[in-house]
């Protein structure tokens, strides 16, 4: 999976591809959130664009301890070639045209983020193991 | 043509639902649950695509309600943002 460090804001980003009903597909850089626990949030005009369909809706905790109920968008995320089914949330404030990826989405990578030289890597358990064996030699 | 669906009054109702299952899904905290407002019928997952999918086999164009059992899933900032323009959206990241 790609990621790495934004230079214009300094934020780790993670770059995945989304698809809706339509047949349109859009590659976006997302905001990697580890405070966020669900998978992904888009705003409106990335759901508008890919044709996503409402499929539920739902109450989520905020961190300052408020609860709000978001809308649940279905749609596909291709991460590595790999398709996946996704329920994305909207990100409810107009003002934010940037996706977040979640720990969910996440759930299958390990990440190895250097703050200090702002380098991040998320590989999976396989590409782990290579890694290390590979330093090993 | 399909009337746009209230969100508001669906939360409530299955906000009322949900209470009165809760008792039988207690020890399930932490799986994600699908409501159905309509018939009360309901699905668990390990995530919550894992109960929307299986909502979906049996309801397949069913707008859910959907939340995780216990405690509530945790967004970040980006909502909080809306509420206070001011704030910064990535103040909570990492």
């Amino acid at each position: 999976m790609h990621a790495y460090f934004d230079a214009k804001d300094g934020s780790p980003k993670v770059v995945i591809k989304i698809k809706g009903t339509s047949r349109k597909q859009k590659e976006i850089a997302a905001l990697l959130d580890t405070g966020h626990n669900g998978s992904l949030s888009l705003p409106i005009l990335d759901l508008i664009e890919i044709g996503a369909k409402l499929s539920g809706f739902g109450p989520v905790g905020l961190a300052d301890g408020n609860t709000i109920t978001v809308l649940y968008f279905r749609l596909k995320v291709e991460i590595d070639g790999t398709e996946k089914e996704v329920e994305a949330s909207l990100i409810q404030n107009p003002n934010i045209n940037e996706a977040i990826v979640g720990l969910e989405l996440l759930a299958p990578y390990i990440a190895l983020i250097d703050f200090k030289s702002k380098s991040i890597r998320l590989l999976t358990e396989d590409e782990m193991k290579r890694a290390v064996k590979d330093k090993a030699k | 043509m399909n009337a746009i669906p209230n969100i508001r009054e669906m939360s409530v109702k299955a906000n009322l639902i949900y209470e009165q299952l809760y008792p039988e899904i207690s020890n399930l905290s932490g799986q994600y649950i699908a409501i159905d407002i309509d018939s009360g019928k309901y699905f668990l997952g390990e995530t919550r695509e894992q109960a929307m999918a299986l909502a979906r086999r049996t309801l397949p164009n069913k707008i859910m309600f959907v939340r995780r059992v216990g405690e509530l899933e945790k967004v970040a900032c980006h909502n909080t943002a809306y509420m206070f323009p001011g704030a910064n959206q990535h103040a909570c990241l990492l």
